[in-house]
């Protein structure tokens, strides 16, 4: 448990009637990269939504390093600043320069003076290798460099874990590249990433674990190499052959 | 819990809305004993006055009913007006696009009680100028003048927007039908600007039915004044102001939920 | 019958009409100031995801809507004396050089409350139409709701609506005039004064109608100075700024 930096418990979710989760057990060692894929509305983005609680869930436990989100006294900003999240549509802040997209988090939240997170906004779009950018606006970027910025305003608040919710479905194809390098290079440092996505020349490449969802449920955890290889149970299989044909 | 609450009322419509007439209930009486203890509703609001108040006297109407019947008047009219001149505005030919715009712009900037008072008395000058004819004002032919005034000005862009929501690629398929540009207008373009338009038409007119109040100025006896008539001689105005604004609040509140009822229709239509 | 054009009453009573325009001024301002104030404070109420405080701002809305506003300065004037309620209120007319300052505060009041339900629409509008995303990347930075709304969903918002909001503040101008019934002498109320006391009222209406025009038109620059100045720039991919 102590190693467990995310722990979900028999986490159900309902909408209403839907039964959007069911019965989810689900841990993350910390530093581990742990991808999840699915059909769509499988409740993949559901269950990574309720990590930083943007979606919330019926019952169960959830622990996320030693916090436990069911219990209202925990101040979920706090764990909100341990848990970074890249969005499928990027959500950068249009009336903000890419430099400032980055910046307001530690200026605002964390208190940081304005020199040190300037410093820290240009080493981190020197990371994302688009330092140029930063006195532009979202709206003057392409998709791959606004997710990439995405990905260092979510860095800029140096989180333990980052989450990703299909974090290049929405790009077109020659940027996808680009993203998936800089998340690539992530996964070589100490982050632990839990990543939502159709890309499996990257789940192949980094995880460490593939889950798979689907109809609200896990059905499958495995290494890569087996579960590519050796997929279980025919839904995991179906899956796959329609993702190779594609 | 906020959610749970949320879903709870949406499924029991009907508890909800006695729940919050319980509440409106509470909250209006806690606010008469807080700041006007001495509120005497039953002496305030005999039957003969409240008879008064809705449909006025026995041998000429008044009251609310005078209020419906003014606010219906004007919107027919608004509405013809008002379809010429946003027609008028959004063609594209100067004789009638300038002047059609001067007339919109003049009178959505200015005040409607202004135009009420500038009717009633320069409508003799008017006559006596132009035609040189003696001509005495009657209230309520002021009012409905004054209303249609201003009315056509709001309608004519509300007729301009709803024209104007119409994609370019309808009346380029009416044209490769063979219409031509009048025939493309009438059949193809026009209905649909209508469709679109009647949930804003209908809020114009809960507007119109609160600016009835307005016509107070020049006497006519409509619910505000009837009221206001009331309250000169019994000196009991929160007792009879409280019950026309519960009154006014009704009826707009309505037919306002009639308007959104309506737009919701018209959305399904457009995006089906 | 003839109608003789004097203009020259214009001059003459020249005091009338800017004590008239001063009038509507006063109202117009602090009515603009405060309607804002409240009608966004009402708004962020009505999107809240509290149940009741949304269904607070919900019954806020539909009851000051709903009611003519000259039901309500009549209401407001006819049934309290704000100046035995309020005291204040007396040091703030004579700050404003008021005589009446029951009536002018009871028009005050009912403008605000009036036009702030509009105000509080168009910012609730403006904010339901922001996509869901920019409050939720707000969030896993880090920054709780007030942050959020503060620094990321309701400057974009505000920026949305301004054109609504500036329609309002036009309107205040000129719902402003219904302040005269009760007795507060504005622009219009001294138009039908000159009228009585000269039988000129189409030059009197005529001088008023510029006037008014002149405080709509010099209302709508500033707001749209404010636009350009002091609200959020969004730049798109053309490069145009919005």
């Amino acid at each position: 448990m102590s190693e467990n930096i995310i722990e979900m418990k028999h986490i159900e979710k309902y909408y209403d009637q839907f039964h959007a989760l069911k019965d989810i057990n689900f841990s993350v060692k910390k530093g581990e990269i742990v991808v999840v894929c699915g059909p769509s509305g499988s409740g993949k983005s559901t269950m990574i939504r309720c990590i930083n609680k943007l979606e919330d869930f019926t019952s169960g436990s959830l622990i996320v390093d030693g916090k436990d989100l069911a219990d209202k006294s925990t101040d979920i900003n706090k764990v909100r600043q341990q848990t970074g999240m890249v969005f499928q549509h990027f959500n950068l802040f249009p009336h903000k320069t890419i430099l400032e997209n980055i910046t307001i988090g530690p200026i605002k939240v964390k208190k940081m003076s304005k020199e040190d997170a300037d410093k820290l906004g240009m080493e981190l779009l020197e990371k994302v290798k688009i330092p140029h950018q930063a006195n532009k606006y979202p709206g003057e970027l392409s998709g791959g460099q606004q997710q990439r910025v995405a990905i260092a305003r979510t860095l800029a608040m140096q989180p333990d874990v980052i989450l990703f919710d299909e974090p290049t479905s929405a790009l077109d194809p020659e940027m996808i590249g680009e993203v998936l390098d800089v998340m690539k290079s992530l996964a070589q440092e100490n982050y632990t990433l839990v990543c939502v996505t159709h890309e499996m020349g990257f789940a192949k490449e980094v995880a460490d674990r593939i889950i798979f969802m689907a109809d609200g449920e896990i059905l499958e955890e495995n290494t890569p190499e087996e579960f590519f290889k050796n997929p279980q149970t025919p839904r995991a299989q179906q899956f796959l052959s329609e993702i190779i044909n594609h | 819990m906020n959610d749970k609450l949320h879903i709870f009322f949406a499924k029991h419509k009907v508890l909800f809305i006695l729940l919050n007439l319980t509440y409106i209930i509470v909250l209006a009486k806690s606010f008469q004993l807080i700041a006007y203890p001495n509120a005497d509703f039953s002496s305030a609001l005999t039957m003969d006055r409240i008879y008064f108040m809705l449909f006025g006297l026995d041998d000429q109407i008044g009251g609310l009913l005078l209020t419906f019947y003014l606010a219906f008047v004007a919107i027919i009219l608004s509405f013809i007006g008002g379809s010429i001149l946003g027609i008028a505005r959004w063609s594209e030919i100067k004789i009638f696009s300038i002047p059609a715009t001067l007339f919109i712009e003049l009178f959505r900037a200015l005040p409607h009680i202004m135009v009420i008072f500038w009717v009633f008395f320069a409508l003799p000058i008017f006559f006596g100028l132009v035609f040189n004819m003696k001509v005495t004002s009657s209230a309520l032919t002021s009012a409905i003048i004054a209303f249609t005034l201003f009315e056509s000005a709001h309608i004519a862009e509300i007729v301009r927007a709803g024209l104007n929501s119409i994609p370019k690629g309808q009346f380029e398929a009416a044209k490769t039908l063979g219409m031509n540009s009048w025939q493309a207008f009438i059949y193809i373009i026009l209905p649909q600007a209508y469709r679109r338009m009647i949930p804003s038409i209908v809020s114009q007119f809960v507007s119109l039915f609160k600016d009835t109040s307005l016509v107070y100025v020049i006497g006519v006896v409509e619910f505000f004044r009837a009221a206001t008539i009331i309250n000169n001689r019994i000196y009991m105005s929160f007792e009879i102001l409280s019950f026309i604004a519960i009154i006014y609040f009704l009826c707009a509140f309505t037919l306002s939920k009639i308007a959104g009822q309506l737009e919701k229709k018209v959305e399904k239509q457009i995006n089906s | 019958m003839t109608y003789e054009f004097d203009w020259m009453v214009l001059i003459t009573y020249k005091q009338l009409l800017i004590d008239g325009f001063l009038m509507t001024l006063k109202l117009s301002i602090i009515g603009i100031f405060f309607s804002f104030l409240i009608g966004s404070f009402v708004g962020l109420l009505r999107v809240s995801s509290n149940f009741m405080l949304s269904l607070s701002g919900t019954y806020y809305v539909e009851f000051f809507r709903n009611i003519p506003l000259i039901v309500q300065m009549f209401f407001i004037y006819f049934s309290f004396t704000l100046t035995d309620a309020f005291p204040i209120l007396v040091t703030f007319g004579n700050f404003l050089g008021l005589e009446n300052h029951n009536e002018f505060f009871s028009a005050l009041i009912a403008l605000i409350t009036y036009t702030s339900t509009y105000v509080a629409e168009a910012v609730r509008a403006g904010i339901q139409s922001l996509p869901k995303g920019q409050m939720e990347a707000a969030k896993t930075i880090g920054m709780n709701y007030y942050q959020a709304m503060y620094y990321v969903v309701f400057p974009q918002a505000i920026k949305i609506v301004w054109g609504p909001i500036t329609s309002q503040f036009l309107n205040l101008i000129k719902n402003s005039s219904l302040a005269m019934t009760i007795g507060v002498a504005e622009l219009t109320f001294q138009t039908q004064e000159i009228d009585s006391l000269t039988f000129r009222g189409f030059e009197a209406a005529t001088a008023v109608t510029i006037l008014y025009l002149s405080l709509t038109l010099a209302t709508a620059y500033v707001m749209s100075f404010i636009d350009k100045y002091a609200l959020v720039k969004v730049k798109s991919e053309a490069g145009a700024v919005s």
